[in-house]
């Protein structure tokens, strides 16, 4: 029982060395010492207090989009949209400050929350009724969508919403100081970090203790089983894809109210892709998305960190967490296999006997 | 002495939490019919499928002409000269006969007719599959495996779906081929018939060879009581005729078809075409047809889906008589495919059980309404002797007979007014299959409906209070009292006795 229950976290670790060596080997090639490069790399994320603030203002859009990529992943369907969602969300949450210009801030803030999550809501939409509907697959039509969510957004800075004193660059507006979201002391944090985690928890709480994650577990798992004790299917289906969008959508909200102010291109380096990752990494075992999404955001922040200081190259941290994901997709067959093997071997012993 | 065509020797095979055979050894002789016997779980299927080619067995091997083989896959087994009819059948419904025989022998493309055979030349061969009857199609599939060459030829539950003069005829056919030269080994649970013609019999109990036996020394009562290890053995030809009786009194109806007819477009299934149809509460009773019959375009109906309606009227009763248009709420389903539309493989026996009191979980208190689950969990695991007692082990790890009893608790729990179960006992060993029975016939005495629908003649004829007959869409006839006989079932199934074509004129004229 002991030995089952260790494999798949003796195998995450296995991956995590390896993935760790195959950048190391990277870093070699690159005429980079790797020891030292990946303590100062590890060090970066959670050695200083400085690092581990940017870490987790890094975690609120990962564990978001992962989050957003898990819910529908219950329900047996992919969400690789997170990106687009988080776009239109950040698009939602500046058009939301627009609306509420000249209203006091509490009430301009609302709107900037409510906008991100009716925009992502809405993107995650799109691919949730083609499939609920029409069985389309929602894949695609989210992976897809994309692109046109950020060329949406760069239209709008480079048109409509362009900043006529930014000198030709194409952003919007900084928003008014009174709708920025305070940072906790001299780092760049802010309080949003407390409302994912616990948004997270109950979310995972929600699906795997309550009646509703229970149904949609059961839509995931076996949507003919659903059908005949009449769980509404397809409402889960479009259900869980909505909610993914607009948890995607309040991802951008954050960037837009707490780290970056204003409307640019470069809103996300690719959160809503690490987030899928995450999910994909964590499969069927929720609460391991806490832990991932550190991880990895710890790997963005740091490496996006050393790029500036030491000129280390920016695709280090993609390399890592396409290395990590990789491993551990090899290693799902290879456990399952060990697993049932030994199952077989207990099941021999036991005849035996 | 005859000569020994393929050995096993020593065979074990292991799956997770069960050891499906145990070291078996099998000696198949050329010119005889060798049959398999033994109860569900005892090892029969894996041995099929371990002479086939499909499974690698992870101890002992198989001779062939006294030489060791080794199958990495089915068509290495074909190649070698063992060739298997499987339960479910290999042949491509929308081609012909030859075409089939075709593909089956090196993809040499034929003319129509060109190749049918000698076993299938009564057949015809520029018929299409769909069309043939269960026999003929197990006659199509024996010729495909001899054109491939077989030398050993292998039919799982050959007559499972046959009426009892057609197995008579099969058999006949395999005798014939044996006396050819090859070997034949077939897996049957239909004791009779194998004591008839088989040759040789090796009795499998959970895994183990328990017997060897040649035709002469054997009886029905020995194999039974082989089979199903002695003493506390069940009584596998249970007929429950003492409930059957007090079933008859006092009827209310429950649900009332009259003249219904159906729009469907599916080609394999036929339409609806003025079916009547009563049920009443406290009755079981069986829906037979062949695949194609219109079953299938029944069930939704039975359900409460409407939605393939053309015309007529669909009536239900309610305990006072009082009629709606909208069904029951509670519609007990068993469906044929258990693992796959009646249960989740993922989760475990508790949460599957849970599948139809999901009010038992909440949105609040969710830690304690788990522990009012885990109780109703183990009430009903106890009530229908669910074996593993860990609620917490996954449903897809369950051997077929836990399975049913997961589902069959559940289910049986919900319904209310009717229960539609589909093959409710179909590879389920003697044990399990009368407790199922046994647990069918409580509920329809308790007042719901029962409906059983079956490829398996014996299942209907053994379960029922009456048998509806269908055929492409109507009611050919309703069997009752005396009439409950495989015999008479299978006689109607074949359409000997009933014209085609009674009820066309009468059309729908209900009122909504």
């Amino acid at each position: 029982m002991s030995v089952r229950r260790l494999i798949p976290i003796l195998w995450f670790t296995l991956a995590l060395a390896l993935a760790l060596g195959g950048v190391s080997l990277v870093l070699s090639l690159l005429g980079r010492r790797p020891d030292v490069t990946i303590g100062a790399i590890l060090g970066g994320a959670f050695g200083s207090e400085f690092g581990l603030t940017e870490t987790l203002l890094r975690l609120v859009p990962i564990l978001l989009c992962a989050l957003a990529a898990a819910i529908p992943a219950e329900s047996g369907q992919f969400n690789i949209g997170g990106e687009g969602q988080l776009h239109l969300g950040a698009i939602g949450a500046v058009a939301g400050a627009m609306l509420g210009s000249g209203h006091p801030p509490a009430i301009a803030l609302s709107l900037m929350v409510a906008g991100a999550i009716i925009a992502g809501a809405a993107w995650g939409a799109i691919p949730a009724g083609l499939r609920a509907g029409l069985g389309i697959n929602e894949a695609l039509i989210s992976l897809f969508l994309n692109y046109v969510a950020i060329h949406f957004l760069q239209y709008l800075v480079h048109g409509p919403w362009k900043d006529p004193a930014s000198l030709g660059w194409p952003m919007s507006p900084t928003l008014p100081e009174i709708l920025w979201l305070k940072p906790l002391g001299s780092s760049r944090l802010h309080a949003g970090v407390f409302v994912v985690v616990g948004l997270a928890i109950g979310l995972i709480w929600l699906i795997q203790l309550t009646r509703l994650g229970f149904e949609l577990r059961a839509v995931g798992r076996s949507p003919r089983t659903s059908t005949t004790v009449h769980i509404p299917v397809r409402s889960y289906l479009f259900g869980s894809m909505v909610l993914g969008g607009a948890l995607a959508g309040v991802a951008g909200f954050y960037e837009i109210a707490a780290v970056q102010h204003r409307l640019r291109p470069e809103i996300s380096p690719g959160f809503g892709y690490s987030g899928f990752l995450v999910a994909w990494m964590c499969r069927g075992r929720l609460w391991l998305l806490l832990p991932f999404s550190l991880l990895v955001a710890g790997l963005v922040s740091s490496t996006e960190n050393l790029q500036i200081t030491t000129g280390l190259p920016s695709a280090t941290a993609e390399i890592a967490q396409g290395l990590l994901l990789l491993l551990i997709l090899l290693g799902t067959p290879v456990v399952s296999r060990l697993e049932r093997r030994q199952a077989i071997r207990r099941a021999l012993e036991a005849a035996s006997e | 002495m005859r000569r020994v065509i393929a050995a096993l020797r020593e065979i074990t095979k292991a799956y997770p939490g069960i050891v499906a055979c145990r070291k078996v050894s099998v000696e198949l002789l050329a010119g005889e019919i060798h049959a398999l016997v033994g109860e569900n779980g005892a090892g029969k299927t894996t041995l099929v499928k371990i002479l086939g080619g499909l499974l690698r067995p992870d101890t002992g091997w198989m001779e062939l002409d006294g030489r060791a083989v080794h199958f990495r896959n089915p068509s290495a087994a074909k190649r070698a000269g063992v060739g298997v009819v499987h339960q479910a059948g290999s042949l491509i419904e929308t081609m012909t006969v030859a075409e089939n025989l075709a593909l089956g022998t090196s993809g040499r493309p034929r003319s129509d007719g060109d190749r049918v055979g000698l076993w299938t030349s009564a057949v015809g061969g520029e018929r299409l599959v769909r069309e043939l009857s269960p026999r003929e199609r197990r006659l199509v599939e024996i010729e495909k495996c001899l054109q491939g060459g077989a030398r050993v030829l292998v039919l799982d539950e050959p007559t499972a779906t046959l009426a009892p003069q057609e197995s008579e005829a099969l058999f006949q056919t395999l005798r014939a081929i044996a006396d050819t030269g090859c070997a034949i080994v077939v897996v049957s649970h239909k004791l009779p018939e194998v004591l008839t013609h088989a040759d040789r019999f090796t009795v499998l109990r959970k895994g183990q060879v328990v017997a060897r036996l040649a035709r002469n020394q054997v009886s029905g009562e020995r194999l039974v009581q082989l089979l199903t290890s002695g003493p506390e053995g069940v009584d596998v030809s249970m007929r429950p005729t003492e409930d059957r009786a007090s079933a008859a009194t006092a009827k209310t109806p429950l649900l009332r078809i009259s003249a219904l007819c159906t729009a469907s477009n599916r080609s394999t299934e036929a339409p609806l075409q003025g079916v009547d149809l009563v049920l009443d509460r406290g009755e079981v009773v069986s829906l037979a047809g062949r695949p194609g019959s219109g079953l299938a375009t029944l069930l939704p109906i039975l359900y409460g889906d409407c939605s393939a309606v053309a015309a007529g009227c669909v009536k239900w009763f309610d305990a006072s008589g009082k009629d709606s248009k909208d069904p029951p709420r509670a519609i007990g389903v068993i469906p044929a495919d258990r693992l796959r539309a009646g249960l989740v493989g993922e989760f475990n026996i508790a949460e599957n059980l849970a599948l139809r009191r999901r009010d038992l979980l909440g949105w609040r208190h969710a830690l304690s309404r788990r522990k009012a689950l885990h109780a109703f969990a183990a009430q009903l695991m106890r009530r229908f002797g669910i074996e593993p007692p860990d609620q917490r082990m996954k449903v897809s790890a369950l051997s077929g007979g836990n399975l049913q009893k997961v589902l069959l608790a559940r289910e049986l729990d919900y319904a209310q007014e009717l229960l539609v179960a589909v093959s409710p006992t179909a590879g389920l060993d003697a044990a399990t299959t009368a407790v199922v029975r046994q647990a069918l016939r409580k509920k329809a005495a308790g007042g719901t409906c029962v409906v059983v629908l079956s490829d398996d003649l014996d299942e209907l004829v053994s379960l029922a209070d009456r048998i509806v007959v269908f055929s492409r869409g109507r009611v050919i006839t309703e069997l009752t009292g005396d009439q409950l006989t495989a015999e008479s079932l299978g006689l109607a199934l074949a359409e000997v006795s009933f014209p085609t074509g009674v009820c066309q004129e009468q059309r729908c004229q209900c009122a909504d």
